[in-house]
């Protein structure tokens, strides 16, 4: 089932760009120009237009940074719950609210105001510790994108991402298998991703097939889990590096290591992923600690001196047939 | 050029590309100082639409107007050698170097517009509150131009990844490498 319309529209999928990037410009130069125009009031005797200017350029930075929430919420709803930046999102978007409840605090002061030449210093000193907020706020938007890669390469992703990853163990697995519960109802096109004993493995239904590989990509690390499908190939979002999922080849660079891949196998109608070859039977231990325990010696002594011991006490110990009498 | 002057010259260049590519700062600086103009020159057009419409005289329409243009001329100057550097850094077989080409002859003459928008203004004294229908045309010229190359700029980034996963390209190696992943070669 393809994504709501809705949470596609705002988005941006249809053209290309996350609207919330694009919207975020505004309130940030209005936020700056009314501060400029502040400090503008203080030359000369002031003047009531540049007052009323700033009043006007912090209201409408208040009503764009209101629409700009709404599709950066909806970014944020689509990180995975365990990607640090869930996390960053959570602290972009608390400071951004913080910076929007000084401003409108602000406004409503301002209004009173709007008749005198010169902006009241509170206000300016208010203005400039807000913009400070906002800087290290955006410089955290730029972290999620720059660092994070969030929003790069998502219009190309047309079924849901994984939002949350499923930690799995093989430790329990006599066949080294892993059982993947639930797999067999995911849809075509989507993904899961699995921490199974530390390892993390994308497992990807495309055209009716099952293929598991690593999530990281080769060229950056982008998280091929959120990548899209076709001819048996998945592309990582970032930069488009394309890899076979069969044989974890790079079939498109820019990356040039291949990926890891793993064997998927389907039993009795569950989805199973090879981790491991099957335990070996018990194998006999040839330790210099055994063999030491076998002799009675100290086992700090090196394995070949106790083994020339070893010979040298068996040949002492057996007869002697040719001794002279 | 002898092996100490080319030396020389690779290490301005390198430091040069750390100052202005935001190696210092943790991230690209270019779409970080973008955020002024274009802002604040489609702000110029819709304060200079109001005036406009309303007629008459507004002289904090005007002046915020001229302001806008002020802020947004004087960013974009800093923006340009953080841009080039960026773009510097792109491999000539990659069609996002050609779409940064074309976002740069835009963003160049969307500048000249707005300068010339300017020294209309400053050229009507600092009383003039209304604007003119050239100061209208010009601004919305400039700012239609000035959405199209900003679009080519946001699809350099969400379409072709330029930059991203660049300084954190050791943290999520590690990453990759503890979750028993084939990482990228250093």
């Amino acid at each position: 089932m393809p994504e709501s319309v809705v949470k596609s529209l705002l988005q941006g999928k249809p053209i290309r760009h996350p609207l919330h990037p694009m919207i975020v410009h505004l309130p940030i130069g209005l936020f700056v120009i009314g501060l400029v125009l502040d400090i503008a009031t203080y030359f000369g005797h002031g003047s009531v237009n540049l007052v009323r200017g700033s009043y006007y350029m912090m209201a409408a930075g208040v009503a764009m940074g209101l629409i700009a929430s709404v599709p950066g919420f909806v970014d944020w709803l689509d990180i995975r719950d365990d990607h640090r930046s869930k996390g960053l999102g959570a602290w972009h978007m608390s400071l951004n609210l913080v910076v929007l409840a000084v401003y409108g605090v602000e406004l409503y002061a301002r209004w009173w105001k709007l008749d005198i030449p010169k902006c009241d210093v509170a206000l300016c000193v208010t203005s400039v510790v807000a913009l400070g907020i906002l800087f290290v706020s955006g410089y955290i938007g730029g972290m999620m994108v720059y660092h994070d890669g969030i929003g790069v390469g998502r219009h190309r992703r047309h079924t849901p991402k994984p939002l949350r990853t499923i930690v799995l163990s093989a430790a329990d697995s006599p066949d080294g298998y892993v059982t993947v519960p639930d797999a067999q109802t995911v849809e075509d096109g989507k993904t899961l991703r699995l921490d199974i004993d530390g390892t993390v493995i994308a497992l990807a239904k495309v055209d009716g097939e099952f293929y598991a590989f690593q999530d990281f990509c080769t060229h950056r690390c982008g998280p091929l889990s959120e990548g899209s499908f076709q001819y048996g190939q998945v592309m990582c979002p970032w930069h488009r590096s394309c890899f076979d999922m069969s044989t974890g080849q790079v079939i498109h660079g820019p990356a040039k290591v291949p990926i890891k891949t793993y064997a998927v196998s389907i039993i009795d109608g569950q989805v199973r992923i090879k981790m491991r070859e099957a335990p070996l039977p018990e194998p006999i231990v040839h330790s210099a600690a055994a063999h030491a325990r076998a002799l009675d010696r100290p086992w700090k002594l090196e394995a070949s001196e106790m083994e020339r011991r070893a010979v040298k006490s068996e040949t002492s110990a057996a007869p002697r047939s040719d001794n002279p009498a | 050029m002898s092996d100490t002057q080319q030396s020389k010259r690779k290490h301005f260049i390198e430091t040069a590309n750390w100052v202005l590519q935001g190696r210092w700062f943790g991230h690209p600086l270019h779409p970080f100082l973008t955020h002024l103009p274009t802002s604040l020159w489609p702000t110029a057009l819709v304060l200079d639409c109001i005036s406009f419409i309303k007629g008459g005289d507004h002289p904090s329409l005007t002046l915020t107007g001229w302001w806008c243009i002020l802020a947004g001329l004087v960013s974009a100057l800093a923006a340009v050698p953080t841009g080039l550097a960026d773009w510097s850094d792109i491999k000539p077989q990659k069609p996002a170097r050609k779409i940064g080409l074309i976002h740069m002859g835009i963003n160049g003459i969307v500048f000249c517009i707005f300068l010339v928008n300017f020294i209309l203004r400053c050229l009507a004294g600092p009383s003039e509150a209304r604007t003119t229908l050239v100061q209208l045309i010009l601004s919305a010229v400039g700012s239609g131009m000035l959405l199209v190359s900003g679009y080519l700029g946001g699809l350099m980034i969400y379409d072709h990844g330029i930059r991203v996963g660049k300084e954190s390209k050791p943290y999520w190696s590690h990453v990759a490498q503890l979750a028993g992943a084939n990482t990228p070669p250093k």
